[in-house]
């Protein structure tokens, strides 16, 4: 279970099954659940694929909507075709792509376009003092504003992997796999305290745009509203089906949100940031 | 958060106006589109008026209150072309 959504996973791949034991080891689960959302399998495919050249494919309530990938990306491809599946099916809210985060019952999001730092600042601010939400789909409730949590492991990729290690020694890894169209990448084990408090929404109340910039000085300025409505128009998954009800979450989102751009170099001058964010939300907004 | 006159009332669109611009949800082609202030107050005067210049030009003028009438026949037609370009309006018949 994450989140709300319950997934039912089969997969008879030692590595997958290792995978999940480490990466959702604090994640309540069922044996043969009555109920699931998904019901999803990561499996060798039914041709010579299976022997040669070997390869993984990932089902979803029986269909497959992916070409397969190299057998060795298997457990990586199960987060991947969760991912999707959330994303495609989950309309009950607006799925946004961007990181979320709660402190105080206030969430920050943090979209930002591939290799921007994202994934690797959520994961330093979850490893602090910040409930990790999710570090990929942002779920929107259109009805109560608020941002409901998955805590699912989150993706890293290559020189991250390593300055994430070495942020936090004690975090707990999958398998990392290479080769892959984004290049060495592997998860990190949500923290437990994410988890124990998944079923928690919390209340938007900044949206920043994140910017890794080598050698840059921690920068934090205001951003237009009317510009940040249209990059989440343009980046939430299922904005367009939603119509009238996407367009006013969204609307409401920004306007009760303060926006920024955040340029950083060090993670520590982030965690610094954030840091004071948070301690500025007993501040009226202008 | 401010409801320009446009919203009020009518079908086709769902807006949200800012300080640095406004968005539009254009419910005909279900398109969402950023507009700048001065933009949406020429769709606004042509959204309300007879469609006539003289209200898109007086749109403009309240934004550059110091140009001559060939500069806000200019700008009032560039204002145009972005919305006809957004579909908000339609095309204008070319000479």
């Amino acid at each position: 279970m994450t989140g709300e959504l319950v997934s039912r996973i089969r997969s008879r791949l030692p590595d997958v099954a290792k995978s999940i034991h480490t990466l959702y080891q604090n994640h309540p689960y069922q044996v043969d659940p009555d109920f699931a959302d998904f019901h999803v399998e990561v499996r060798p495919p039914r041709n010579l694929r299976r022997w040669f050249r070997r390869q993984a494919e990932f089902l979803v309530d029986g269909e497959r909507p992916f070409e397969p990938l190299p057998r060795e990306q298997a457990p990586a491809f199960l987060e991947w075709g969760l991912n999707w599946s959330i994303a495609a099916s989950c309309h009950q809210w607006l799925t946004i792509h961007a990181a979320s985060l709660e402190r105080d019952g206030l969430a920050v999001i943090l979209p930002a376009p591939p290799g921007s730092g994202k994934s690797t600042l959520c994961a330093a601010l979850a490893l602090r003092n910040w409930r990790l939400l999710s570090d990929e789909l942002t779920l929107l409730d259109p009805g109560t504003g608020c941002v409901h949590a998955l805590a699912r492991p989150i993706n890293l990729k290559n020189a991250s992997i390593d300055l994430i290690r070495k942020f936090d020694p004690a975090s707990a890894w999958g398998p990392e796999v290479y080769d892959t169209a984004k290049g060495r990448v592997t998860h990190l084990q949500p923290p437990a305290d994410s988890v124990s408090r998944m079923r928690e929404p919390a209340r938007p109340r900044w949206i920043v745009f994140p910017r890794y910039e080598a050698g840059a000085e921690p920068s934090l300025t205001p951003r237009g509203k009317a510009g940040t409505f249209l990059h989440f128009a343009q980046n939430a998954f299922n904005y367009s089906p939603l119509g009238d009800r996407a367009f006013n979450a969204t609307g409401d989102l920004v306007e009760q949100c303060e926006c920024y751009d955040f340029v950083y170099s060090k993670l520590d001058d982030a965690l610094v940031a954030f840091d004071r964010l948070a301690d500025s939300a007993g501040t009226p907004q202008a | 958060m401010v409801f320009g006159g446009l919203a009020q009332g009518s079908q086709r669109f769902l807006v949200r106006q800012w300080a640095d611009g406004c968005v539009i949800f254009d419910r005909q082609s279900g398109n969402t589109h950023a507009l700048d202030p001065m933009t949406f107050a020429v769709l606004e005067a042509i959204q309300a008026s007879d469609n006539g210049p003289a209200s898109v030009n007086a749109a403009c003028h309240s934004y550059f209150p110091q140009s001559s009438a060939d500069e806000l026949d200019s700008i009032a037609r560039e204002c145009c072309e972005r919305l006809e370009k957004c579909g908000l309006i339609p095309a204008r018949p070319t000479r």
